[in-house]
C-alpha cells in the first residue's frame, strides 16, 4: 500500500481523502495543515492522523506519497521539498504558477527519481473516459470543434476570499483552466497553436474576473472554446456544457439535454457542493490517486507526464496575460 | 394609416422572395400590387414571379422603371443579387417607398454605408431579410425578457447555429470555384453570421467593439478546394462590456433532424437558456414516405405550428410602417452584419482581435 498524506485541509482535500479511501493501492496515512485545529478536525472526520508541521512530514520515512492541496502559490515549494525528501507527489492544479516553477518541479522529479503528477480528475470521470474512448475510436470522425464549460454561481464570498492587488486578474484561468485544457489536449492528442482569452467581471467587490473564456486553435487544426464561468446566479446548478463536433458526427454531452438529476444549493455553491449526478460510481479522485500509485509500484511514468502538464500550463499562462 | 399598405414585389431571382410574398399575402394590412422581374433573372425566377402574379391577380412587369412609374406603392419587397440591389433600393427610397430587402444589403461595406445614408435621408422604413435571427418565438421571448430586465444586464451570450445535412445544400466540388467564393462573399459565416450577430447586438443593446475569429474548411472537400469556411468560431465584445461567442457552420451531422440553434444569455441576475431556437414543432415518429435517401431520417419528422419567423418578420415590417417606427431588423442591423463579417474575416486571416471604430 502506498502511504499517502494530504497537505492542506481546504475544500478539495475532502475529495482527496475520499479518493484515498477508495483507491485500492492507497492508504491515507495522515493530513497536515498549518492550522492545527483544522488539521485535527479534518483528521477526525476522515479517521486519520493530524500533523501541523511540514518539516515533520518530510522526515517521516513511512510516508510514500504527498498530495498537495494547498494554495496555488505554494505548490512548487512543497513539491520540490517533498521530492527532495524522497516522497512522490500528486500536485493539485495548477501544478506551478510559472514556467520557471514548472521546470523546477520537472528537474527535481528527474534528479530524485520521484514520481510526480498534476492532478487532473476530469480524465478519471466515467463520462470523460468514455468520450476519450469514443473519440479515439473515430466515432464522430476527426474532431474539429469542442465546447467545454462548467458554469456555476460564484465560488467565493467576502468570508472566503481575500483581495490581493498583486494577483493576476485572470487568476481563475490559471487556477482552474488547466482542468479543461488538459482534457482537451488529451482528447485531441494535440497542444495549442494559439489562444485568445476574453473575460468578464462577476461580483463587483472581487479583484478577479469570475468569467474567463479561451478560444484555442490546436496544432492539429481543431478549434475549441473553454469557459471558466463563476457568474451564474445564486443557486444555479453546477453542470456541464460539453459539445463535440467532428467530420462524422456530433456528441452532445450537455447536462441540459440529458436526464440528469440536479441538486440545488440555497445560496452560493458550496464546494464540492451541488454537483449534477452523472451516475459516476467511480470516484475520479480515486482514479487519479490509483494511477499515481500504480506508477510508483510499477516504476513507470504516470499517465499525465509533467512535461505534458507544462505545455498545458504554458498555454494557460499565455492566455491569462493576453489582452481580453 | 387607414388604407392597406400597397406592396410591390421586385424579383423572384434571389433569396426567399416566394416566402416573403406569401407572408405579405397573409398580412391583412397588405394589398399586393404587382410583380416586376429584373433583366438578368433566369427563366425559373420569371416563372415563379409570373405564377405568383397570376395566382394573386397582380400586374406583371419586366421593366423596373415602368413598374415604379405605373404602380402607386407604399412598400416593396426586393430580392435581387446584392450587386444590383443598391440601384433599386435607391430608386424605391427616392420615391418615398418603404423597403424590405433580402440580405445581404450589398456586395461591399462601402456600398452599404452609401445605401444607409440614402435611406436615412429618404426617411423610409427599411427592413433586411434575416427573419430567423430574431423572429423565432424563442428568440423574441428572450429579447422581451431581457428588455424587461428579467435577468439583469446581459454579460455573456453564447450562440450556436449549425446546419446539419450539409451534403444536401453544400456547393459541389465541380461548382466550387474562386469566382463562386467571391460572388458569395465567403462561406458559411457569410451565410449565417448575420443570424447570430443581430440577436446578440439586440440583446447586448450596445455597439460592437471588437471581433476575434477562427474559421476553417473542416467538413467539405468543395470548401477546402477554394479555401472557403464551413465553420467559424467568433468571439465579440460590445462597448458596454457584454461578450458573445458565436459557433456557426454547416456540418455533416446527418442524423440531426434540424438546425442546431441555441442561445444562452447569462445576465447579472439570471440566465436564459434557449436549447432549441426554433422549436415550434410537433415531433412525429412515423415511417419515412419519401424517395430522397438523404432526407430519410428513419421516420422522424415534424410539423410547425404558429407563425413562422418569416411571417413575424414581414408583420413587423408592415407594423413599423403603420406605427411609424423602425423595423426590428433594419438598416443598423444590415450594416452591422456586414461590419461583423468584414472584421471576422480579417481577424481569421491575421490571427488577431479586430477593433471596430
Amino acid at each position: 500500500m502506498i502511504k499517502t498524506l494530504i497537505v492542506g485541509c481546504g475544500g478539495i482535500a475532502n475529495q482527496h481523502a475520499e479518493g484515498c479511501r477508495l483507491a485500492p493501492s492507497a492508504e491515507l496515512y495522515g493530513v497536515c495543515d498549518l492550522d492545527s485545529n483544522r488539521a485535527a478536525a479534518f483528521a477526525e472526520k476522515h479517521g486519520t492522523r493530524a500533523f501541523s508541521s511540514f518539516d515533520e512530514i518530510l522526515k517521516n520515512k513511512e510516508i510514500d506519497l504527498i498530495i498537495i492541496s494547498t494554495p496555488d502559490e505554494t505548490h512548487c515549494n512543497i513539491a520540490v521539498k517533498s521530492m527532495n525528501s524522497g516522497k512522490h507527489v500528486l500536485i493539485e492544479k495548477p501544478f506551478a504558477m510559472s514556467m520557471d516553477e514548472a521546470d523546477m518541479i520537472i528537474d527535481t522529479a528527474e534528479k530524485t527519481g520521484m514520481k510526480a503528477m498534476c492532478g487532473q480528475s476530469l480524465r478519471f470521470r466515467n463520462k470523460f473516459l468514455k468520450v476519450k474512448e469514443l473519440v479515439s475510436s473515430g466515432r464522430v470522425g476527426d474532431v474539429k470543434f469542442i465546447r467545454l464549460s462548467s458554469p456555476s454561481s460564484p465560488f467565493w464570498n467576502k468570508n472566503t476570499w481575500k483581495n490581493d492587488p498583486s494577483r493576476n486578474k485572470n487568476w481563475l484561468l490559471i487556477h482552474n483552466g488547466m482542468h479543461n485544457l488538459d482534457y482537451l489536449c488529451w482528447l485531441l492528442d494535440s497542444t495549442p497553436e494559439r489562444v485568445h482569452m476574453t473575460s468578464h467581471k462577476g461580483q463587483e467587490w472581487i479583484d478577479i474576473n469570475e468569467y474567463v473564456s479561451v478560444t484555442i486553435r490546436f496544432k492539429n487544426g481543431a478549434v475549441a472554446i473553454s469557459e471558466e464561468n463563476r457568474i451564474m446566479p445564486q443557486g444555479y446548478p453546477f453542470h456541464l456544457d460539453f459539445y463535440i463536433l467532428g467530420t462524422g458526427g456530433m456528441m452532445d454531452l450537455s447536462d441540459k439535454s440529458a436526464y440528469n438529476m440536479s441538486v440545488y444549493n440555497n445560496g452560493a455553491m458550496s464546494y464540492p457542493g451541488a454537483f449534477i449526478n452523472d451516475n459516476n460510481y467511480e470516484h475520479p479522485f480515486a482514479g487519479e490517486i490509483e494511477e499515481l500509485c500504480q506508477a510508483i509500484i510499477n516504476d513507470r511514468e504516470p499517465l499525465i507526464p509533467l512535461k505534458f502538464s507544462k505545455e498545458v500550463l504554458k498555454s494557460i499562462l499565455e492566455a491569462s496575460i493576453t489582452k481580453g | 394609416m387607414k388604407n392597406k399598405i400597397r406592396t410591390g414585389l421586385i424579383s423572384f431571382s434571389f433569396g426567399h422572395q416566394t416566402d416573403y410574398a406569401n407572408c405579405l399575402a397573409n398580412n391583412k394590412n397588405v394589398e399586393l400590387a404587382a410583380v416586376v422581374e429584373v433583366a438578368d433573372a433566369d427563366k425559373f425566377a420569371r416563372e415563379r414571379g409570373i405564377e405568383f402574379a397570376k395566382n394573386h391577380n397582380l400586374g406583371y412587369y419586366e421593366n423596373v422603371d415602368e413598374f415604379f412609374e405605373k404602380e402607386k406603392l407604399d412598400a416593396v419587397s426586393i430580392a435581387v443579387q446584392p450587386e444590383i440591389s443598391s440601384g433599386i433600393i435607391k430608386k424605391a427610397a427616392g420615391k418615398g417607398i418603404n423597403i424590405m430587402a433580402e440580405k445581404p444589403l450589398s456586395s461591399t461595406l462601402e456600398k452599404a454605408y452609401e445605401i444607409s445614408t440614402f435611406i436615412a435621408n429618404a426617411k423610409v422604413k427599411f427592413a433586411i431579410g434575416y427573419p430567423a435571427s430574431l423572429f423565432t418565438q424563442q428568440f423574441l421571448n428572450t429579447l422581451e425578457s431581457v428588455r424587461k430586465n428579467t435577468i439583469g444586464s446581459p454579460r455573456i451570450i453564447n450562440y450556436t447555429y449549425l446546419q446539419p445535412k450539409g451534403e444536401v445544400f453544400a456547393i459541389s466540388y465541380e461548382d466550387a470555384t474562386p469566382e463562386y467564393k467571391i460572388k458569395k462573399g465567403g462561406g458559411e459565416l457569410a451565410n449565417f453570421g448575420g443570424y447570430g450577430i443581430i440577436p446578440l447586438a439586440k440583446i447586448a443593446n450596445s455597439k460592437l467593439s471588437s471581433v476575434y475569429a477562427e474559421m476553417d474548411s473542416f467538413f467539405f472537400d468543395s470548401y477546402k478546394k477554394i479555401d472557403m469556411e464551413d465553420f467559424a468560431m467568433v468571439t465579440v465584445k460590445f462597448e458596454n462590456g457584454t461578450l458573445g461567442h458565436l459557433v456557426i457552420g454547416r456540418t455533416k451531422v446527418n442524423s440531426m433532424p434540424y438546425t442546431d440553434l441555441r442561445m444562452e444569455v447569462i445576465g447579472s441576475e439570471g440566465v436564459i437558456d434557449v436549447n432549441n431556437g426554433m422549436n415550434n414543432r410537433i415531433l412525429i415518429y412515423e415511417d419515412y414516405k419519401g424517395t430522397n435517401k438523404t432526407w430519410n431520417r428513419g421516420g422522424y419528422n415534424w410539423e410547425f405550428y404558429g407563425p413562422s419567423p418569416t411571417q413575424l418578420y414581414v408583420d413587423d415590417f408592415i407594423n413599423a410602417i403603420i406605427e411609424d417606427r423602425n423595423p426590428e431588423i433594419g438598416m443598423n442591423e444590415a450594416v452591422l452584419s456586414m461590419e461583423f463579417l468584414q472584421a471576422a474575416y480579417k481577424s481569421a486571416k491575421e490571427h488577431k482581435e479586430i477593433i471596430l471604430n
